[in-house]
């Protein structure tokens, strides 16, 4: 039988789980994995902080899809710019988006478009090397940045800027992020969450994992209210409520050390909302308002302002509110959930395309919380396309290597990613760390163009 | 309603206690769980015996006797199959002889007594010496060293793991065997684990840093195939520095010749050959020999190697040597309940037949899968005709598979009996259908030799077989009594077989026809030790007592009951491997392992859907330089190449490798057809046994050299590698 | 004795799917498993095979004997998810 032809359009997890669930079905699929960037594997390599090496270990599973002697890989291939949907759709019987939550969303605060105001994923982005984040030098000259937000990336961020820099020097942080970090004059990084602990979004392994750093303090902040808070009764919902009380235990044995002289510090710092930057030419500081926490009738929670506001001097504000995924030319987009219009996967009113990942259901949950994603996407497809009733496209592979070759012949492959992976584990391993990554397209490009050409992976 | 049946698992020889959720109107089994009140062995629970049911309702399953019709398969009756089955062996028989029947077993077969003491009155019956089984693909070695030494081929000796100060364990992976070869310790490696946490030393000899070895203090990266040069040096280092203690369970016969033996060696020489520095073979030899109490255990990765025999009688000399063996913390011999000895002389006497080309004995009543094939296709008397192949599945599980599967499609007649038509099968003439383990019930006294301390269950059944089917043992009773030849042989038997019948008819009273039932009691009562009734009355098993040391002295039957230490057979297979001296090939640089993976069971449950669900399949294990060498790289397709075959299986590369070794396990590649649905036949992974050579064997044990098969590795093209229809590629030329 | 599953989890589940026991939950198919933090290994239940360790793509499962001291807690973690499911469905 004829094989089933997919096009995956992004490789982050959600992407590459696309690609494993498609080649585990057994319907003789064949694939073709498409990235924007020279390097596959999305936030995995971009998002996951370069001290929690084990999590990017995941990355192992996803070369043995992109080896699979049914997949190729083209990466540095704008799907929109060097190939268009209609075109995708010519020569596969289906396309998957899977490419993410690119942007980030807005405080909408007076002050947040001044310089030394930044999104945590470009923060992000930046410290692991991303290609389009290389130059965004985050003033770190000011002793106190300042984190809006309370999720998992709003600690990440926080622990990077304070960690000792030797810790970092082992891991594949970039170097421009090393350099910088080396220099930062940063003593102290305040997190701030509108809310209180029970309702922070960071998970308890990332609080603990916090909590049992060496050189930095953690200090819980206001006292009277996260103790108070502490006290409250847990979520109703089980499944919620044991991460809770998990968190609140922590919490709780936090808020009773002592801080140490010389530490770096990061204050978490409960029922506290910025209301504007503050600053003339650049980010001075931000206003702060106490909040509290006020229960709803139908067992939500809001916010209220409790008219207390202090102003915090800071040379850095990170906002980390969320991703939140872009609108794909040509699909239908929530601008409201912030995702393509889809049901179980499929994009609604485009048959044959199909989404997965943020992009599918918003940004939230962890590395394999996109593989059940995923796991539904793929069924969905199969259901449509599996059982032979596929029309099937006009064309093969071999017209996506001719339109390739034509509007993007420098688009990688596996051996050049190959190339690129191996010349970054071996100036890793000189210097005792997993890679040394290299963060500028064209250094990118020519490592890999030193490798082969995509053709010559294909045909080799 | 539902019903709780309490049994154990008879997929190998952990035998975990099952607690068996059934409903009973529908004939289903609901859930499969670990037996917590088994008192001895639940604890290596796995997904094979979690999803045995799968098996049991097979979507291929056979259920009635299928005749083979051009190239597909027309259901029969048992009446029709027997009829046709008996009349062609007859004529087979009468034309050429009994040798004319071949027969081949496989593992699962092991696990039934019924069936296996059948299976033997069938071939007595036709009274063909060509019978053939799967232990001369692994165990045989063990055979000829018990035998050699202590006087039966079924002494097995059980590791005694809770006393033990200091393990070496060669060519095994119990984190994956879960400790289970032909001896059962339950719970066997976390109990290695907890000795170990203890203080207990834990050598491991394996070419891979498997699971196993990075538990060890040390880890002996052996080269394939050379255990018996370290196990040799371990001996002389013993014996020259004196720290040998000579057995006080039993009395050693060639203590001096093993001494001249282990004096003509060099220990260079030995230590260049299996690749171990000589300074740690020394320190090893010391922290054995000097242990408080310890063991050596030596398993397939031994076996399966042109010295595998070699290999293992040395494990069992540096054990005697060190006074291992029957003592605490070493190697005991549990007597189990019947009379081994006597079920011996009873079921396998000792049989005079030789093949007829290589002119080979059998070992433990059967000859070497690996000269089947010629024995089939070789014109002249005596050439098999006909093969009866039981539970087994020779193509995928012995060496070459493709020139035993053309043999095979020249038989003027295969019969296969099984629960679905496997590789092995794809030119049976008749398939007839099987029983799975679930629904059977029975005792199997013969396992009771193998466990580590004195323990007994009755298998219970939790389901009946589909409607109409017969058991095994009775399928081979009725072509025995179609085929007008006497069960087991012997005269009169056949007569017994039909009054019994006529009289359980005459008083409906079924149990009175003669079964199984009736030998497995029989062999208890001779056993004097346990009562019927009391087995009985154990559901979740019954260790009966406690651990005895001392038994062997008792059970040997050597002449003057001494343990021959040095049997000239061995010594003279050892000089021969001394004077010889490695051989190496550049056109094959890599030389091939196997290895355990706690999922799967040689060839048989690879398509469960329940199993296998993080990745179904075999790959081959590269070291990151080999892999370079071959401009490989992780996860690549590749060819590997011996001098007999080529297959092509996606490349691991991991460090975990030895240099100059690759890894793949057994079992893989073996289609499992439909021939009553039709289906395209499902397959997974390639056949890495289909690269041994089936010449190059360990003479002693008629083993092949599965365990070190010289091989090359290449990248096959990409395109090449996209196994989907045509136009696949299309362009990309 | 018993495995333990750590920080390191990215509720990839795969340890889910070789486990002989059914010891590891949230399953995928279980309502938890969308806000579960991460996937826990019932203590009363594993059976000390080691399956999911090997499987694990993140390394985060470690046998409780070989926990490394800055990841002792979750032994605790894992079974206290547990005993809270117990309470809550007590």
């Amino acid at each position: 039988m004829r094989p089933l032809r997919v096009a995956v359009v992004g490789t982050g997890p959600a992407g590459a789980y696309t690609a494993a669930h498609l080649l585990r079905a057994g319907v003789g699929a064949e694939l073709e994995l498409l990235d924007r960037l020279p390097t596959p594997w999305g936030l995995v390599r971009a998002g996951v902080a370069p001290d929690h090496q084990d999590t990017k270990a995941i990355t192992r599973s996803f070369d043995w899809v992109a080896a699979d002697p049914a997949v190729r890989l083209r990466l540095d291939v704008d799907v929109g710019r060097d190939v268009t949907h209609e075109e995708l759709l010519q020569c596969h019987d289906a396309v998957v988006y899977a490419v993410g939550a690119g942007g980030s969303r807005r405080l909408g605060l007076p002050g947040e478009e001044l310089p030394g105001s930044l999104a945590a994923t470009d923060v992000v982005a930046w410290y692991n090397g991303h290609p389009a984040a290389a130059g965004l030098g985050p003033d770190l000259s000011h002793e106190r940045a300042v984190v809006v937000g309370n999720g998992n990336v709003a600690l990440d961020v926080a622990r990077v800027l304070v960690r000792d820099v030797e810790a970092l020097r082992r891991t594949d942080i970039a170097d421009h992020a090393l350099d910088a970090l080396a220099g930062s004059a940063v003593r102290e990084v305040v997190v701030l969450g509108r809310r209180g602990p029970a309702q922070a979004a960071f998970t308890s392994p990332e609080l603990r994992a916090l909590l049992d750093l060496e050189e930095v303090d953690v200090v819980v902040e206001p006292a009277d209210a996260v103790h108070a808070a502490l006290d409250e009764p847990l979520p109703a919902d089980p499944a919620r409520a044991y991460g809770v009380r998990l968190k609140v235990d922590l919490l709780r044995e936090a808020l009773g050390r002592r801080p140490r002289a010389g530490r770096r510090r990061i204050v978490l710092r409960f029922f506290s909302a910025p209301s504007a930057l503050v600053g003339s030419d650049r980010v001075e500081g931000l206003e702060v308002e106490r909040t509290a926490v006020v229960a709803q009738a139908d067992g939500s929670t809001t916010v209220a302002p409790r008219g207390v506001g202090e102003r915090l001097p800071a040379g850095l504000v990170v906002r980390a509110i969320g991703y939140a995924a872009q609108a794909v030319p040509g699909l239908p987009f929530d601008p409201a959930a912030a995702i393509v219009r889809n049901v179980a996967g499929r994009v609604e009113g485009r048959p044959g395309t199909y989404v997965a990942g943020w992009v599918k259901r918003g940004p939230s949950g962890v590395i394999g919380t996109n593989k059940r994603c995923a796991a539904q996407t793929v069924r969905a497809l199969l259901d449509d396309l599996g059982g032979g009733a596929r029309t099937g496209p006009q064309g093969g592979r071999g017209d996506l290597e001719e339109l390739l070759a034509a509007r993007r012949p420098e688009a990688i492959g596996l051996a050049g990613w190959r190339a690129i992976d191996a010349h970054e584990t071996t100036a890793g391993r000189r210097q005792g760390r997993p890679r040394v990554k290299l963060a500028d397209l064209g250094a990118l490009r020519a490592v890999a163009a030193g490798a082969s050409t995509p053709t010559a992976q294909a045909t080799a | 309603m539902e019903r709780t049946v309490h049994t154990y698992c008879r997929i190998c020889l952990a035998n975990c206690g099952l607690e068996v959720r059934v409903d009973p109107e529908a004939n289903r089994v609901l859930d499969i769980k670990p037996d917590r009140a088994n008192p001895y062995t639940w604890r290596d629970f796995c997904r094979k015996g979690g999803t045995a049911a799968e098996v049991v309702e097979h979507p291929r399953r056979i259920t009635r006797p299928l005749r083979g019709v051009g190239d597909r398969y027309e259901e029969a009756t048992y009446e029709e199959a027997f009829a046709d089955i008996a009349a062609r062996l007859n004529a087979v028989i009468e034309r050429h002889g009994p040798d004319a029947v071949g027969s081949y077993h496989g593992n699962p077969m092991g696990f039934s007594f019924a069936t296996t003491t059948f299976w033997t009155g069938l071939l007595d019956a036709i009274g063909t010496g060509n019978r053939f089984w799967v232990g001369s693909v692994d165990q045989n070695n063990c055979h000829v060293v018990a035998e050699e030494l202590y006087g039966s081929e079924l002494v097995a000796l059980v590791p005694d793991i809770d006393d033990c100060d200091c393990f070496l364990l060669v060519g095994m992976d119990p984190a994956h065997s879960r400790f289970n070869w032909l001896e059962n310790n339950p719970g066997g490696w976390n109990r290695v684990q907890a000795r170990v946490r203890d203080g207990a030393d834990l050598i491991v000899v394996d070419p891979r840093r498997s699971d196993t070895a990075a538990k060890a203090r040390t880890h002996l990266a052996v080269v394939p195939g050379q255990d018996w040069a370290l196990l040799l040096g371990l001996v002389k280092v013993v014996l020259e520095r004196g720290w040998d203690r000579p057995s006080t369970a039993v009395a050693l016969d060639g203590l001096d010749a093993v001494r001249r033996l282990a004096a003509e060696a060099d220990l260079d020489d030995l230590a260049a050959r299996c690749g171990i520095e000589r300074a740690v073979i020394e320190d090893v030899a010391q922290r054995f020999a000097t242990a408080r109490t310890a063991m050596c255990v030596s398993h397939t990765g031994v076996a399966h190697n042109e010295h595998g025999t070699v290999g293992e009688w040395l494990s069992h000399v540096l054990n005697l040597l060190c006074d291992r063996i029957d003592r605490p913390g070493g190697r005991r011999y549990e007597r189990g309940y019947v009379d081994m000895v006597q079920v011996m002389k009873l079921f396998a006497p000792g049989a005079e037949h030789r093949t007829r080309l290589r002119d080979n004995p059998p070992i433990v009543g059967f000859h070497a899968l690996a000269e089947l094939a010629d024995e089939i296709t070789t014109p002249g008397p005596g050439q098999i005709r006909a093969m009866l192949i039981a539970f087994g599945n020779p193509v995928v599980s012995g060496p070459d598979g493709a020139t035993l599967d053309r043999a095979l499609g020249e038989l003027d007649l295969l019969v296969a009996f099984d629960l679905v038509q496997r590789e092995s099968h794809r030119h049976a003439h008749w398939i007839l259908p099987g029983t799975h383990w679930l629904e059977r019930e029975e005792l199997s006294p013969l396992l009771g030799g193998l466990q580590e301390q004195p323990y007994v269950q009755y298998a219970a059944k939790a389901v009946d077989p589909p409607d109409g089917m017969l058991e095994e043992w009775a399928v081979f009773a009725e072509l025995a009594l179609a085929m007008d030849r006497n069960l087991f042989g012997k005269p009169g038997v056949n007569k017994l077989l039909r009054a019994t019948r006529a009289l359980a008819r005459a008083t409906r009273r079924p149990g009175l026809a003669f079964n199984p039932q009736w030998v497995q009691r029989l062999l208890v009562a001779l056993g004097r030790r346990l009562r019927w009734s009391d087995i009985r009355d154990h559901p979740h098993g019954w260790v009966y007592g406690d651990k005895r040391y001392g038994d062997l002295a008792g059970a040997l039957t050597t002449p003057g009951k001494r343990v021959r230490l040095a049997p000239p057979a061995l010594m003279d297979a050892c000089r021969e491997a001394l004077a010889q001296p490695p051989a190496t090939d550049e056109r094959f640089p890599l030389l091939l392992i196997n290895k355990r993976v706690r999922e799967a069971m040689n060839s048989w449950l690879n398509e469960s859907p329940g199993l296998f669900r993080a990745a179904r399949g075999n790959v081959v294990e590269l070291h990151p330089d080999d892999a370079a060498a071959a401009g490989v790289a992780d996860g690549d397709l590749v060819r590997i190449v011996s001098a007999t075959s080529a297959i092509e299986l996606r490349a691991a590369v991991t460090d975990a490798m030895r240099p100059g070794v690759a890894c793949s396990p057994h079992g893989w590649g073996s289609r499992v057809f439909d021939p009553v649905g039709g289906r395209e036949p499902e397959v997974f992974g390639a056949n890495r046994n289909a690269l041994v050579d089936n010449a190059r064997l360990d003479r002693l044990s008629q083993t092949p050299a599965m365990n070190s098969v010289a091989v090359r590795v290449e990248p096959v093209a990409a395109a090449a590698g996209v196994a989907v229809g045509h136009g696949a590629a299309g362009r990309a030329g | 004795m018993a495995y333990v599953i750590t920080r390191a989890c990215c509720n990839d589940a795969v340890c889910v799917e070789v486990c002989p026991v059914d010891c590891i939950h949230p399953r995928p198919d279980e309502p938890g498993y969308a806000i579960a933090e991460q996937l826990y290994i019932d203590p009363a239940t594993c059976i000390d095979c080691n399956a999911c360790l090997e499987v694990c793509p993140v390394e985060a499962i470690h046998r409780d004997a070989d926990l490394p001291a800055a990841l002792a807690a979750y032994a605790a973690v894992n079974a206290g998810f547990f005993a809270a499911e117990a309470e809550a469905a007590a």
